[in-house]
């Protein structure tokens, strides 16, 4: 048989170039899209303003903040590692359902995830930390060469830490690969905790090799070029090479069986006992619908764990716990909270057509949010607090619990309001299906961060007046704020019109 | 209700999307122990219409009654007598079959004994095996199967089946229209939309042909087979 030659496909680059175009002119609602361009114009302003802040600095905090680089530079490589390891490889510019009639490389998910790392408030936060530290490293001249080389290094991170989760995804689909994985973790996790118990942890922070991107920071401040372009060419080159074996990882990740989270689909659960309650039976199946989706329930165990081991392996400072309950809660809303009623899926329509009242469905889904929110910042702000040093202060502490509360307020009313009014399907069957598209998450990332961050800042400086009323003055309003914000969208959710329209949308897109 | 009135009562239902009308007025009574096919071209109107009937959907104008109640006046309470299988889907992906009837029990109010009849039902639809399973993992015309049980599980005054026949298998189509027989004995009013004419015709005793939005055509069920039968449904879609 004479065949004819298959078509040549595009690049991965240019596949993932069409995906991104894709992607963006799938969203609908302007509003969107503007709040997009302003949050990306926002971040490249706040780029400005931290480069610009050096000069201002005093000598004594700039000393400090020059000592802790090393530091900075390995919170953010640390990012860099861990945020795709929970994507499961990297995040999805389009979902996998919608391309199986098209020809997609495999390693056009590894570009496109790469190109997508940025729309994470979080990775946001720790490049500004990055060049903020660029600017003060080089404060004499250089900032230019010096900022080359802290770019280096973010690309550096990125590759390799979605070439690394790309290559455990692949090992994990086999039962032998996930129990390596398990061990390897547990392993990882001991190593951890013995270097903090033995006291040495401080030891092997300044042994980082993050100090060496530091120093070639430094050196293009004084002129070393020397040691600059050896760093910064090791940095570009390890990223080049990263590149290539990350594109290989995710290819042989995608075509290995049982990627798409089937196994747990195949096996049987355990049947459960009715509940005693229409509220009670609609809980449970909202909260199966939580932890039996794979990035739901990985995303979940890692933001409830790691920020309280990393504030404890810190020993930070009670005063410093204020802020650990907004970033936690807000990063819970991240889950699903944002797009509650995605969890019933094309069920939506079902359920729709059940005798149930309406505010009944939604209470449910407010009260399976509010135990995962609650139950990561509780867990956080405990295992957080566990090497904080001496005792804390009767105000601090009223301030924590205000923040626990406060948070948790916020970050409810905020997902009620955006689930009612901004909702998508979503099909959450994947390690790295997403509650909602990259652009809508952005949105709600900043909707729901920066009332949290504001109110931590807020009640850690109420904290060190000593005054343990300030806080519980200051929670007051905050919980009329959320609460008025979460009538009016239970009220939204009282049209059978905004009703009609969610469940639409959650079942069929 | 009346004795005489009929289980389903649809006057006038306009439904609008934007500026697009996907129902302009559309008007069908179905009486108990009757079945209705509804059929017509693609975007007809005909899942719009299921959508409002099932209380998924408000109407834009008109009104609907179901077994004597108004659906506008007590939306729950229509949504209680009316069992209703959607043309997509309509599982909760992450939950089994066994949950969805525990649910549906509850919501519903049925007395204790339901397990019965769901572990009868789930053994008809050749389900038992996969009845602790997550739905997510099921094929097609698994889905379809669970979803036409669900709809049947409370013996519902009226079925309403969207695509019940989509991709399921021969067995699963016969006991499909097991149930749908067995509704109608019950005194139950059935309406089924669906593109498989042939099937149309086992199941109900009416058709219904929707273009626009709006009745075109209303005939026995039977007179649209046949290749006369034929010629005049594309007529009629034309």
């Amino acid at each position: 048989m004479t065949g004819v030659a298959a078509p040549a496909l595009p690049s991965a680059r240019a596949q993932a170039r069409a995906l991104l175009l894709l992607r963006w002119q799938m969203v609908r609602t302007p509003g969107v899209k503007l709040a997009a361009v302003v949050v990306l114009c926002l971040l490249l302003l706040l780029l400005q303003a931290v480069l610009s802040s050096a000069g201002s600095l005093e000598q004594p905090a700039l000393e400090t903040a020059v000592a802790l680089a090393p530091e900075a530079f390995l919170g953010f490589g640390a990012l860099a590692l861990i945020a795709p390891l929970t994507a499961g490889g990297g995040t999805q510019v389009v979902a996998p359902e919608h391309l199986v009639a098209f020809p997609v490389r495999a390693s056009t998910h590894f570009v496109g995830g790469l190109v997508l790392a940025p729309a994470n408030l979080v990775w946001a936060a720790q490049l500004l930390v990055i060049a903020a530290m660029t600017a003060y490293l080089t404060l004499a001249g250089g900032t230019a060469l010096g900022l080359v080389t802290s770019a280096a290094y973010v690309l550096l991170t990125t590759v390799v830490g979605q070439a690394l989760a790309w290559t455990l995804t692949g090992v994990r689909a086999t039962r032998t690969g996930r129990r390596a994985v398990l061990v390897l973790s547990l392993a990882a996790a001991a190593a951890v905790v013995a270097v903090v118990r033995s006291g040495r942890g401080g030891d092997v922070l300044d042994a980082s090799p993050t100090l060496h991107v530091v120093q070639a920071v430094v050196a293009a401040g004084t002129g070393d070029l020397a040691r600059w372009g050896t760093t910064t060419g090791l940095l570009l080159a390890g990223s080049v090479v990263g590149l290539a074996l990350g594109a290989r990882a995710c290819s042989w990740a995608l075509a290995r069986p049982g990627d798409a989270g089937g196994r747990a689909e195949s096996v049987g659960v355990r049947r459960r006992a009715p509940r005693r309650s229409a509220l009670a039976e609609l809980v449970a199946v909202d909260r199966a619908s939580v932890w039996r989706a794979p990035a739901l329930r990985r995303g979940g165990l890692v933001l409830a764990v790691l920020p309280g081991v990393a504030a404890a392996g810190a020993q930070v400072p009670w005063e410093s716990l204020v802020v650990l309950p907004g970033l936690v809660a807000s990063g819970a809303g991240l889950l699903f909270g944002v797009n509650a009623f995605s969890l019933d899926g094309p069920g939506a329509l079902w359920l729709a057509s059940l005798p149930v009242r309406p505010r009944t469905a939604l209470a449910a889904k407010v009260l399976v949010l509010a135990e995962t929110v609650l139950g990561a910042v509780l867990l956080a702000v405990v295992v957080g607090s566990l090497r904080s040093p001496g005792a804390p202060e009767p105000a601090v502490v009223v301030a924590i619990a205000c923040g626990v509360v406060g948070s948790t307020a916020l970050v409810l009313a905020g997902c009620l309001s955006l689930s009612v009014r901004h909702p998508h399907r979503a099909d959450l069957r994947g390690p790295r299906d997403a509650v909602a598209p990259p652009g809508a998450l952005v949105v709600a990332s900043v909707r729901l961060a920066l009332p949290c961050a504001v109110l931590g800042i807020v009640l850690e400086g109420l904290a060190a007046t000593g005054l343990a009323w300030l806080p519980l003055a200051l929670l007051a309003p905050v919980l009329a704020v959320s609460a008025l914000v979460a009538v009016r969208a239970v009220r939204a959710w009282d049209a059978p019109v905004v009703r009609a329209r969610v469940v639409q949308a959650v079942a069929q897109g | 209700m009346s004795p005489a009135e009929p289980v389903l009562v649809a006057e006038g239902l306009v439904v609008d999307f934007g500026s697009v009308r996907a129902v302009a007025g559309f008007d069908l009574s179905v009486g108990a122990g009757s079945s209705v096919a509804l059929v017509g071209r693609n975007g007809a109107g005909k899942s719009t219409t299921m959508r409002v009937l099932g209380g998924v959907l408000p109407a834009t104008a008109g009104t609907v009654r179901v077994a004597g109640v108004d659906a506008a006046d007590d939306p729950a309470g229509v949504r209680a007598v009316v069992g209703y299988c959607p043309d997509v889907g309509g599982l909760v992906p992450r939950a089994t079959p066994w949950e969805h009837l525990q649910l549906a029990a509850r919501l519903r109010g049925m007395p204790d004994g339901w397990q019965d009849r769901a572990a009868e039902l789930l053994h008809r639809f050749d389900l038992s095996a996969a009845a602790d399973r997550i739905t997510s993992g099921f094929s097609h015309g698994m889905g379809r199967r669970l979803s036409v049980l669900l709809a049947a599980f409370h013996e519902p005054r009226l079925l309403l089946l969207d695509e019940p026949f989509d991709g399921v298998d021969p067995l699963g189509v016969d006991v499909t229209l097991e149930v749908v027989a067995e509704a109608r004995a019950g005194g139950a009013a059935v309406l089924v939309s669906t593109h498989l004419l042939h099937l149309a015709v086992q199941a109900c005793d009416e058709a219904v042909v929707l273009k626009g939005g709006v009745v075109v055509g209303a005939s026995p069920a039977a007179e649209l087979t046949g290749a006369q039968g034929d010629d005049r449904y594309r007529a009629l879609i034309a």
